[in-house]
């Protein structure tokens, strides 16, 4: 008796919905996604009874949006560890095909800035605004996170603003020398 | 109706709401200053995060990261012959995903529906579309709008992700004979730019791409448009919608990437009347409602794919290429000043579609394209 999905189906479900999930990563982690993804589409392989294929995207966005954020969080620290000491290491990780160096590095700062702005506006608000900038409709947001749908406008633009004002407070940080 | 809170605002600006509540904010909003002046802020607030979590430059590779899971689970491939793909989804991510995923979105969509279904097919259900030629309808319409409608699209007129099926095993190929002789028509290359290069070409079989189609889509579509939604069929039902081709080749070099497709094709549920659909997604596309009739009314549908592009976003040039209309595409660059992405270049010779992109201006794609055929 096996105690992992049939291949059939874990393939099915993985070309599926890999996309959508790695899109979803790169927002939190940048190049780091491929790898989370692996983990979760793993996770998914030896997860008993994940049945309906109509939670599934449910499991799927939640499991890779809680280790999204959870290593979104452990760069964060240690990219605060580096300033600390006085290394600003960018991190450089965005692949811009043939953009030049400054662009570069310039676009690697936006988004660094970006995901120092969902690090500090707590896990809810984050894993909301990645989904939901990813396309998800309201109802499948709010089955991923486990929220009322209802609520999902009020959670969405509370969690905007929070991010609007973390990203201000990040970039002015970081032009005037650390960001903490 | 009193003032609303923040919550139904911002939905109803994502078009989470429906009905008699849209309704009934909306003719709320048209009498009251201080919510219409919230609704603003939102939206303002809602663009800038948009920009700022914008995926342009997220390609996934789902091919790539199969391989490696199944590595580590050491599980073979449960068919080597049938298996699902995102192919399309990757070139369109390559191609300037932002600018064109609405776009492209519409392309699947006027194919699908522009044009007179054949009365000898109508008695199989099906009808069928041969992409023949491409035509460009200039619109004027803003990203964030494009990307809401792609996904509205996506998520509302067809049900649910295409599934791809390639009916037979995905090659590799050595030299552009091979790829001929395993595609089943001649594979070309710019002899310009791969000269000196070898290009990595992969080759599909037949290959078919079905989009589960549902009703009640495309009378939202008709209602996105301001048209009578009984313009659909009440005798139409949920369907399937198949893009297939007999056989496709792609090759790449350094940045250049060059699709090439033989006898692309589209079949849907019979019924749809396509210069009512067509018409339909010209006005969604902000088409003004005359020009978009006018524009219908007139159009080949039976063999000409229509190409939505959005002016401010991208420009269009149509050329000759080895005596075959081409359009070519290409992105502006944003308004931030960001990296523009290539130009396309498309174009359908013999019963063969081509596809050909790369860093270069339109000319010197041409210059190439016009290459392949010994000129």
């Amino acid at each position: 008796m096996s105690d992992v999905l049939p291949i059939e189906r874990f393939e099915a479900l993985f070309h599926q919905h890999y996309a959508t999930v790695y899109r979803v990563l790169y927002r939190m982690v940048g190049a780091e996604a491929d790898d989370v993804a692996q983990q979760v589409f793993l996770r998914l392989h030896h997860q008993l009874g994940v049945a309906p294929d109509t939670e599934v995207a449910a499991w799927l966005y939640r499991v890779a949006t809680n280790l999204g954020y959870n290593t979104l969080r452990a760069n964060h620290r240690r990219q605060l560890r580096t300033e600390l000491v006085g290394r600003l290491d960018l991190g450089v990780d965005w692949d811009d095909g043939d953009a030049g160096p400054e662009a570069q590095v310039e676009r690697d700062q936006e988004h660094q800035l970006v995901r120092a702005a969902l690090a500090r506006i707590g896990g809810r608000d984050a894993r909301l605004l990645v989904l939901r900038y990813e396309g998800l409709s309201y109802r499948a947001v709010a089955e991923a996170l486990g929220l009322a749908e209802g609520s999902i406008g009020t959670l969405l633009a509370r969690a905007e603003r929070a991010f609007e004002r973390a990203y201000a407070q990040v970039s002015e940080r970081r032009h005037t020398g650390g960001e903490r | 109706m009193t003032c609303v809170r923040d919550g139904k605002l911002r939905a109803l600006l994502d078009r989470e709401l429906e009905g008699k509540e849209r309704d009934r904010l909306q003719a709320h909003l048209g009498v009251c200053a201080r919510c219409s002046g919230r609704l603003a802020r939102l939206e303002q607030q809602a663009q800038a995060v948009r920009r700022r979590l914008a995926d342009d430059g997220i390609v996934a590779d789902p091919l790539a990261a199969w391989r490696q899971v199944v590595a580590t689970l050491d599980t073979p491939l449960s068919s080597p012959h049938t298996r699902r793909e995102w192919d399309m989804r990757l070139v369109m991510q390559k191609q300037w995903r932002s600018v064109l995923a609405g776009a492209l979105a519409v392309v699947v969509l006027a194919g699908v529906f522009s044009f007179a279904p054949s009365r000898a097919l109508a008695r199989q259900l099906l009808s069928i579309f041969r992409v023949r030629k491409f035509a460009v309808v200039p619109v004027q319409v803003d990203q964030s709008r494009i990307e809401d409608m792609a996904k509205s699209l996506q998520g509302q007129v067809f049900l649910g992700e295409p599934t791809m099926t390639v009916n037979e095993p995905l090659q590799t190929a050595t030299s552009l004979e091979e790829a001929s002789k395993l595609a089943g028509f001649s594979v070309r290359a710019p002899t310009a730019i791969f000269a000196g290069q070898q290009p990595t070409i992969t080759v599909k079989g037949r290959t078919e791409l079905t989009f589960p189609l549902k009703r009640e889509g495309l009378v939202m579509l008709l209602g996105m448009a301001d048209m009578n939604p009984d313009l659909v069929p009440a005798s139409l039902g949920d369907g399937l919608v198949t893009v297939s081709a007999l056989a496709a080749a792609e090759l790449h070099v350094g940045k250049y990437e060059l699709v090439q497709v033989l006898d692309p094709s589209v079949q849907y549920p019979e019924g749809l009347d396509p210069k009512v659909m067509g018409e339909a997604v010209l006005r969604v596309l902000g088409v003004a409602a005359s020009d978009a009739h006018r524009i219908s009314q007139k159009w080949d549908w039976t063999s000409t794919v229509l190409l939505p592009v959005p002016t401010n976003l991208a420009e269009f040039q149509e050329v000759i290429v080895a005596g075959a209309d081409g359009i070519v595409l290409r992105p502006r660059r944003d308004a931030s000043g960001g990296q523009a992405d290539y130009p396309a270049l498309m174009w359908q010779k013999g019963n063969v579609v081509y596809l050909f992109s790369g860093p270069n201006t339109s000319e010197g794609l041409v210059k190439m394209a016009t290459s392949m055929f010994g000129q």
